[in-house]
């Protein structure tokens, strides 16, 4: 029985999302993302902007380098389970009621190295994915892009080699 | 022609004159030289094809365009982040246009310590020259001060400190103030604009999407580079070919030049390819002012404090070595800079608009380390010594210093836990902090003096041509040639290096 609580608490009963179709974060991750992004972002956040925040995620994490992503993997798996080692708390952090989530999480920023580094890591993955979109940026006054005056005309399009051209330099295909 | 090495096949075999590894300043510059004399040229270039059309002023679509793990890159421990450039134009198409020469008394104490038999001080001044006149630089006129830097120039008059105005290599600039996003509306005279186009009526060929994992030699010379296929995607390689050249230039930045020169097992008896990596590295101070001060916006950048600079005083060990300028993020970069979460943390981010951010650049004496980690990747280490993180912290404090003569209510540190304080006195506690690791974000985005030239070969992997002392046609021509940390920002002096280098390298293979 105590191995099935475990395998529980480990495995299962995870909130899953309708519909994600993220490339690099699984479904359990974009969960556990969105409930830390719950306790560490302001209360008052937009609902459309906060449930964005694992899709803008999993689009900044395409294409980053493998070792990197697998310490994101390590982060995700860390952060969740490290509750009980780290603060004695018997629930995975996703699990946490909200204010012991947040504390859970404020203790850890508190931590030296390792364990600073996981709160670190997982907020600014938080922070990433929210302060990237329009939406949130009228609430801190920021204008945004630079849309007129009109851009140059482009000058750049003689430089692409066409498609299916090859190097003059290339003596041999295969 | 610019190529994709996705649209030809695996396995192909390309020949040519010169292989130049890298497009930045120096790969750009060496290039064009090369090619306008003649030579066939193929420049790789492991970034894809950038340009101000496609800039969106979005930092998490251009981020991932134009820096190296899209921003991410870092030391080994996490302390300390190190942004670089990718596409074709390298750190020129994201970097804020500073031009600044290195000044004399580092030159002279080169000369003195390294031979440099190839670059006295005349060279230089005619190097500079000429590539001032190349990129078009001047001085950016005072009207066109963003509210910004106009706290940086009121700081230093408040308080009698030393400072001047910046130079800068930009054209037809609307002030948009995303630089380092990329310039939409194509104000950078910037190694893609200016150089490029040269080097492709030249017939050079630049190959984008093209990792350069190792130098081949034999008979204790330089024959050809492999080369991975990388899909701009995924970012992983799927697919190979490999250059063969009469010389190879390796201009893949101080931290990819000397992964790529040890990756390929390159002798060095000196044993300082990349074992004496400087970075230049910066901590940020914030003022929260009454009236808005919009950071984002305007030309970045356009005023110094030197007044904690000291050159002269150079090898003085009380010599002050901190550039001190404007710096500001865009959301996302702030808002993961600034430490802390929930409601205090989002009450700071509504401060946004009323924001100033100075940043304290050290002229680091720190020595880091940069080694391969497998063929695609690289591990640096870098933590500034004692001496140095001391230094950083007088630099703390002399941007508060500047913020509160200019008027800031209160100064932020970014330290965790965050220290705000509101009156000038208390900023003499940065001054006595202990910088520790983790404690508060290190950036830079100046790496140099990974492979310091010297001309003595025992001393030194590559003379002061560039040219590699012990393995006959390899050239090297970007920063990692600096023998120390050189105090301000390295475009101007890497673009030197690439038509110094260039032009040595044409002379070497008989087309002078």
């Amino acid at each position: 029985m105590g191995t099935a609580a475990f395998a529980y608490r480990g495995c299962l009963g995870y909130a899953s999302l309708d519909d994600w179709q993220g490339e690099v974060l699984s479904s359990r991750q974009a969960s556990i993302l969105l409930s830390v992004a719950n306790a560490l972002l302001p209360p008052a956040a937009d609902e459309g902007a906060f449930k964005e925040v694992p899709i803008r995620v999993d689009r900044f994490l395409r294409g980053l380098p493998t070792a990197f992503l697998r310490e994101v993997n390590v982060l995700f798996y860390a952060v969740e389970h490290s509750t009980t080692i780290l603060t004695a708390r018997w629930h995975r952090c996703s699990e946490l009621p909200l204010e012991d989530r947040e504390a859970f999480l404020t203790e850890l920023s508190q931590r030296k190295g390792l364990q600073g580094l996981l709160y670190k890591g997982i907020r600014d993955l938080c922070m990433l994915g929210y302060y990237q979109q329009q939406k949130v940026w009228p609430s801190m006054g920021y204008t945004g892009p630079m849309v007129g005056p009109p851009r140059p005309e482009y000058r750049y399009g003689w430089m692409k080699a066409k498609d299916g051209a090859l190097p003059q330099t290339l003596v041999k295909d295969s | 022609m610019i190529y994709d090495a996705n649209n030809f096949p695996s396995g192909s075999q390309l020949k040519c004159d010169l292989c130049v590894v890298g497009s930045g300043a120096g790969g750009s510059a060496a290039a064009m030289i090369a090619a306008e004399a003649g030579l066939k040229v193929v420049v790789l270039e492991a970034g894809g094809f950038v340009t101000p059309e496609q800039s969106t002023q979005r930092e998490e679509e251009m981020f991932k365009k134009l820096l190296w793990q899209s921003g991410t890159r870092s030391t080994v421990d996490k302390s300390v982040k190190i942004h670089q450039g990718l596409g074709v134009g390298g750190s020129t198409l994201h970097n804020i246009n500073l031009c600044k020469r290195i000044p004399q008394t580092i030159l002279k104490e080169w000369i003195h310590n390294r031979g440099m038999h190839h670059l006295p001080l005349k060279k230089w001044q005619a190097l500079y020259t000429e590539v001032e006149k190349l990129l078009t630089v001047t001085e950016v006129p005072l009207k066109q001060y963003s509210r910004h830097n106009q706290i940086l120039v009121d700081g230093c008059k408040e308080l009698g400190w030393r400072g001047g105005p910046l130079q800068h290599n930009r054209t037809g600039c609307v002030g948009s103030g995303f630089c380092e996003l990329g310039c939409a509306f194509d104000a950078k005279n910037n190694a893609l604009k200016v150089l490029v186009p040269r080097i492709l009526r030249a017939k050079g060929e630049i190959i984008t999407h093209a990792y350069a994992t190792k130098i081949r030699k034999e008979d204790g010379r330089a024959t050809s580079v492999d080369v991975a296929t990388i899909d701009p995607k995924s970012n992983e390689k799927v697919g190979s070919f490999n250059v063969e050249a009469k010389a190879i230039c390796v201009a893949a930045s101080a931290t990819g030049t000397p992964a790529l020169l040890l990756n390929s097992d390159i002798p060095d008896p000196s044993d300082t390819t990349g074992n004496t990596l400087r970075i230049h590295p910066a901590v940020f101070v914030s003022g929260d002012f009454e009236d808005k001060v919009n950071a984002w916006q305007g030309i970045p950048q356009t005023f110094e404090c030197t007044q904690w600079l000291d050159f002269d005083g150079h090898g003085n060990s009380d010599a002050h070595r901190l550039w001190i300028i404007t710096a500001f993020a865009h959301p996302m970069g702030t808002a993961t800079m600034l430490p802390g979460h929930g409601a205090a943390h989002a009450e700071r981010m509504k401060r946004y608009a009323h924001t100033a951010v100075l940043t304290a650049m050290l002229h680091d004496e720190t020595r880091g380390t940069v080694k391969p980690d497998g063929d695609l990747a690289l591990k640096l280490e870098y933590w500034p010594n004692e001496k140095d993180r001391k230094e950083l912290m007088h630099g703390a404090w002399a941007c508060a210093k500047l913020l509160f003569a200019a008027g800031a209510k209160s100064v932020t540190l970014p330290v965790q836990p965050l220290k705000t304080i509101t009156d000038v006195a208390q900023a003499e506690t940065f001054k006595n902090m202990e910088l520790k690791r983790g404690m508060i974000d290190i950036t830079a985005v100046h790496p140099m003096a990974s492979i310091p030239m010297g001309d003595d070969a025992s001393e030194a992997a590559v003379d002061s041509r560039g040219k590699h002392h012990h393995l006959e046609g390899l050239w090297v021509a970007d920063g990692s040639l600096f023998p120390t940390s050189i105090g301000v920002p390295p475009q101007l002096s890497i673009y030197a290096m690439g038509l110094h280098v260039g032009r040595h390298m044409v002379t070497s293979l008989g087309a002078a």
